[in-house]
């Protein structure tokens, strides 16, 4: 049937090979769609610039240097992401609810330092 | 002429791979900015680094709208159609917005800090019987207006993706690019609430109580006031988010929501709005 529209056993093969990639295309795009859900890591950022990617798998205490050369103590404890402690005017980060989720971020404006959960 | 059609073959199948890889990961480039209206600025752009001309352009306009720089100009025209766009909020809203209230802010805002003691009935009092020339806070409103400037720009520049300054997102760009983009909203307690898609040239913005604000004696004082009382706004609402297509009007539109929900305002502009209370 396919051979009398003029199919040959390349073209199947052909057809075969497009299909895989195409499905491998629609299985990255479920993942990354899945991943952006739940967070992997918390990026830190300083002034713009990516300064640490902390797993969230992991607990841990950072001691970031602001723009200014400020501090803030990023914490995280069972997947939740808080600044514990930091010498800036506004404190705005520390009263910061703690952040859990993918796209959540908390930043400290004096000292240009952003986290960001990607 | 079969390896013709068969290196035909190769470039069709080819072009078609690039395709269906490049429709589901354009490359993601994020910039950041801390100096521009007195809060955090985020540039995503999908497809290309992002533009240096986005800053210059941002920064311009803070510049122009600055209100506590000694530069500032009210009879700017550009400060000047700003002031015009913003009586029709205010006349729009029935008096629940308005930009006029620069006298109030500052107070609140220093008292935020805990830089001088609760204002007194009195002195709020004062303010609004003074016949004194009242001072402009754009805080409310020129974070989308700027947003709403950047179209022929980003047009320009071939830019598809997102800016946020603050808690106002607008999306630009060519939707064969990326179709829409995917905006979260905070929850006051903690979390992503909900999560919004929009479509390039559309907007959010999101005016809250639970970021920029002082517990005192059992009262929460934050930066959103009332230009009716000279109070910060005490309408039971923690936050609330507002999507439609210009970001200005979703700018004055979730302050306007905050001090006072109204149904109807949101038709006039054919926004959605979405509410958080307080517990």
């Amino acid at each position: 049937m396919l051979k009398r529209i003029g199919f040959t056993r390349n073209d199947l093969l052909l057809i075969a090979v497009l299909l895989l990639f195409a499905a491998v295309g629609v299985w990255r795009s479920i993942t990354d769609a899945v991943n952006s859900v739940n967070a992997v890591s918390a990026v830190i950022r300083v002034n713009g610039e990516v300064q640490e990617v902390l797993p969230l798998d992991k607990d841990s205490e950072t001691t970031v240097t602001g723009y200014n050369g400020g501090v803030n103590i990023i914490v995280i404890r069972s997947r939740i992401i808080y600044v514990g402690e930091a010498d800036c005017p506004d404190l705005l980060c520390v009263k910061h609810k703690p952040i859990s989720d993918s796209g959540e971020l908390i930043v400290c404006l004096p000292h240009r330092v952003s986290v960001t959960l990607e | 002429m079969r390896t013709i059609k068969i290196a035909g073959k190769i470039c069709a199948s080819a072009l078609l791979l690039i395709l269906v890889f490049s429709a589901c990961t354009p490359a993601r480039y994020t910039k950041e900015y801390y100096d521009l209206f007195d809060t955090y600025t985020k540039v995503v752009s999908y497809g290309m680094p992002v533009p240096n001309a986005i800053y210059a352009e941002l920064k311009y306009y803070h510049d122009l709208f600055n209100v506590y720089s000694p530069d500032f100009d009210s009879d700017a025209p550009k400060v000047q159609e700003l002031v015009k766009l913003c009586e029709k909020y205010t006349s729009d809203s029935g008096g629940v917005f308005d930009v006029k209230l620069g006298a109030f802010t500052l107070m609140w805002k220093q008292f935020i800090a805990a830089e001088r003691p609760l204002p007194a009935e009195q002195e709020i009092l004062e303010i609004k019987l003074s016949s004194v020339q009242p001072l402009y806070d754009f805080g409310a409103v020129a974070k989308g207006y700027v947003l709403d400037k950047l179209d022929p720009v980003l047009e320009e520049l071939g830019f598809s993706g997102t800016v946020s300054i603050g808690g106002s997102v607008r999306a630009y760009g060519n939707p064969k690019i990326k179709r829409t983009y995917a905006i979260g909203i905070t929850d006051p307690g903690g979390g992503i609430w909900k999560t919004i898609e929009i479509m390039p040239g559309q907007s959010v913005a999101t005016s809250g109580n639970y970021e920029r604000y002082r517990d005192y004696e059992g009262i929460r004082y934050h930066h959103i006031i009332d230009p009716r009382t000279g109070y910060p706004a005490q309408s039971g609402v923690n936050g609330v988010t507002v999507v439609c297509d210009s970001a200005a009007d979703a700018d004055f539109l979730s302050t306007a929501e905050f001090i006072k929900p109204s149904d109807s305002l949101l038709e006039i502009y054919n926004a959605e709005a979405y509410w958080i209370y307080e517990e």
